[in-house]
């Protein structure tokens, strides 16, 4: 009987070396995407791309930052993703870890075309793909004239001028802290002055969303008035809807974005796929798209695209560095004092 | 039977638990240690509790950890009064109906998350389905996304089942003849119920309970989504340290202490369910 089981035992083992072998010789290149539309955009744009120069088909993930940061920091001898999407402050710590490999135009010949204030903040580490900004989408029949800048807004909205039909996005919202850290910029640099203008607004927010998806459906149900949201899907809402409207109130937005970067000890088709999603074909399919803007400087957008992308003179790249390590006393500070 | 006989049926009988046994030691017990490590360890390698002092020492987080814990309690009591009726229904019923009711009581485990949790938001959004029929009847419209309330009834729908499922099986196994000697004796139908079905029915009710409060106590999507500042519970809390502070240690002395909790009240549960069925 024993005998029998050790046989059937080892034959598996066999069968299953005999299976896994050729699959791990050919493991696909692993790379990740948003969801949604990101997802279609990179099929169309970057895995098409990429199947055209190698023949072969990557494995897309939809996971976000955080998760793709876990996994890599988790395995960083053998990551179980090759080219990882990452925010702006988690590629910062995967690159100060040594979980990145630094990019360069040897590797990445596209990478020439990419203007250097969309990497030096990351020492090459990671590139920004494509970038949008955080701008103001409203209700034009409630709010027939919304206010010009963001210190209106934010002082009306105290007031109660708009009832409490307004939505801003929370600290703990994947990018509220780059929000948080642009609202200093416009209190001289006073976090206390920007977390006291968060309490004082809370009597009159309906509610301050983490999740983009359900603030979306709020405006969309016309449950609040005026919500500060992504340009891009907000422009994209507002010429869908008559009724809605969306700009950038002054003085501009800060600038988030989706860096892309290639994992230490990761295939080295990444730098393949990379050169595809900064190849100007690939950049300028994937703006049309998504509605927002690219990197490549060698992209022109059509002038209708144009028209609905969030302008680079019109967006301040966050100084990451200057606020990433105070991001776990803003989410105290938050928990504790807005509520 | 003979002794060795037996004594190889018991050997086998314990093999056969091995591949679970493993199973959990590498993936139950084994990220529990890593994270024990993770949630002592301090930056030139050695050990501190700072991170244990930092949570237990701080208002807010026992705040946040009495929260969890009441909200985790009034799931489960919620679930108990509507899933015991329910689990009566299913134990007593028979056929395409019991099939119907069982289909009926597990169909929100069948819809993912977050889609299930969409769904109480709109309907207890400010233009939603309850606020529709407010308006209607001409009475003030209700605010509940964003309250406990609201929380509480999301969850309990979905951790209905387990208590249900786990009373009824109970109930199932409970001789007819029981009852009908309680009546026969002149006992109400509610005494019935009070006095001979719920005992027999105990182990069910632990079991529902223990699975319930468990649940609650683990669960952050429904809190996340639906909740705001003021509805904090510690899983979420664990989750915000992971994703958003990076702060590892303290995300894990805060996992470390939601797990110890959930220790202490199963372990108080069993001993006061002990007591009851003793009695």
């Amino acid at each position: 009987m024993i005998t029998r089981l050790s046989k059937v035992t080892l034959s598996s083992l066999v069968a299953l070396t005999f299976m896994m072998g050729p699959s791990i010789a050919d493991d696909p290149l692993v790379v990740v995407s948003s969801g949604g539309i990101w997802l279609e955009s990179a099929k169309a744009n970057f895995v098409s791309c990429y199947e055209e120069r190698t023949g072969e088909q990557p494995e897309v993930l939809t996971i976000n930052s955080s998760e793709v940061l876990n996994r890599i920091r988790a395995n960083p001898d053998n990551p179980p993703i090759d080219v990882a999407l990452l925010s702006e402050i988690d590629a910062i710590r995967a690159g100060e870890e040594g979980l990145l490999e630094k990019l360069s135009a040897d590797n990445v010949p596209n990478l020439a075309d990419v203007p250097e204030i969309f990497r030096e903040q990351w020492n090459n580490y990671a590139t920004i793909q494509n970038f949008g900004a955080m701008i103001v989408l409203y209700n034009k029949e409630a709010v027939p004239e919304p206010p010009a800048d963001w210190k209106t807004l934010i002082d009306e909205t105290i007031e109660g001028k708009y009832g409490d039909r307004v939505s801003f996005p929370a600290v703990t919202m994947a990018w509220g802290p780059m929000f948080t850290w642009f609202l200093t910029t416009l209190y001289d640099g006073d976090e206390d002055m920007v977390f006291e203008k968060y309490k004082e607004m809370l009597p009159n927010i309906a509610n301050y969303w983490t999740s983009p998806v359900d603030a979306m459906n709020m405006f969309a149900a016309k449950e609040i008035d005026i919500l500060v949201y992504w340009d891009g899907r907000a422009y994209a809402f507002a010429e869908e809807n008559d009724w809605a409207g969306a700009y950038i109130p002054d003085p501009g937005a800060f600038q988030s974005a989706a860096m892309i970067a290639k994992v230490n000890n990761g295939s080295d088709k990444a730098w393949t796929y990379i050169d595809c999603v900064l190849s100007p074909e690939a950049q300028l399919g994937h703006s049309k798209m998504i509605k927002y803007p690219i990197v490549n400087s060698k992209v022109e957008y059509p002038e209708e695209l144009a028209a609905v992308l969030t302008p680079l003179e019109a967006v301040r790249q966050p100084e990451f560095r200057s606020f990433m390590d105070k991001i776990p006393d803003w989410i105290e500070r938050w928990n504790k004092e807005v509520r | 039977m003979s002794r060795p006989r037996s004594m190889r049926q018991n050997a086998r009988g314990y093999l056969l638990t091995f591949p679970a046994f493993a199973f959990l030691v590498v993936f139950f017990v084994g990220p529990l240690i890593v994270n024990l490590f993770e949630s002592v360890k301090n930056e030139d390698g050695g050990l501190t509790y700072a991170q244990y002092v930092r949570a237990l020492g701080d208002a807010y987080y026992l705040e946040v950890l009495g929260d969890t814990i009441v909200l985790s309690l009034a799931v489960t009591i919620a679930s108990l009064v509507l899933g015991y009726p329910l689990a009566i229904a299913i134990a007593r019923s028979r056929g395409a109906l019991k099939s119907f009711l069982i289909f009926l009581v597990v169909t929100p485990l069948l819809i993912n998350v977050v889609v299930r949790t969409f769904g109480w938001m709109v309907i207890f959004g400010r233009s939603g389905f309850i606020n529709a029929i407010l308006k209607l009847l001409d009475l003030d419209t209700a605010t509940l996304t964003g309250t406990w309330t609201g929380i509480g009834i999301a969850m309990v729908q979905v951790l209905l089942p387990f208590m249900v499922l786990s009373i009824a099986s109970t109930l199932e196994g409970i001789d007819g003849e029981l009852e009908d000697a309680a009546i026969t004796l002149g006992a109400t139908p509610l005494k019935t119920i009070i006095h001979v079905i719920f005992p027999l029915s105990l182990q069910g009710v632990i079991t529902g309970t223990l699975l319930v409060f468990a649940l609650s106590m683990g669960s952050f999507v429904t809190v996340m989504l639906m909740g705001s500042n003021s509805t904090m519970v510690l899983p979420l809390l664990v989750y915000q340290q992971l994703n958003l502070a990076s702060d590892w240690p303290f995300a894990a002395a805060l996992g470390n202490i939601l797990i110890f909790v959930v220790l202490i009240a199963t372990a108080l549960q069993l001993g006061l369910a002990k007591r009851g069925v003793r009695r």
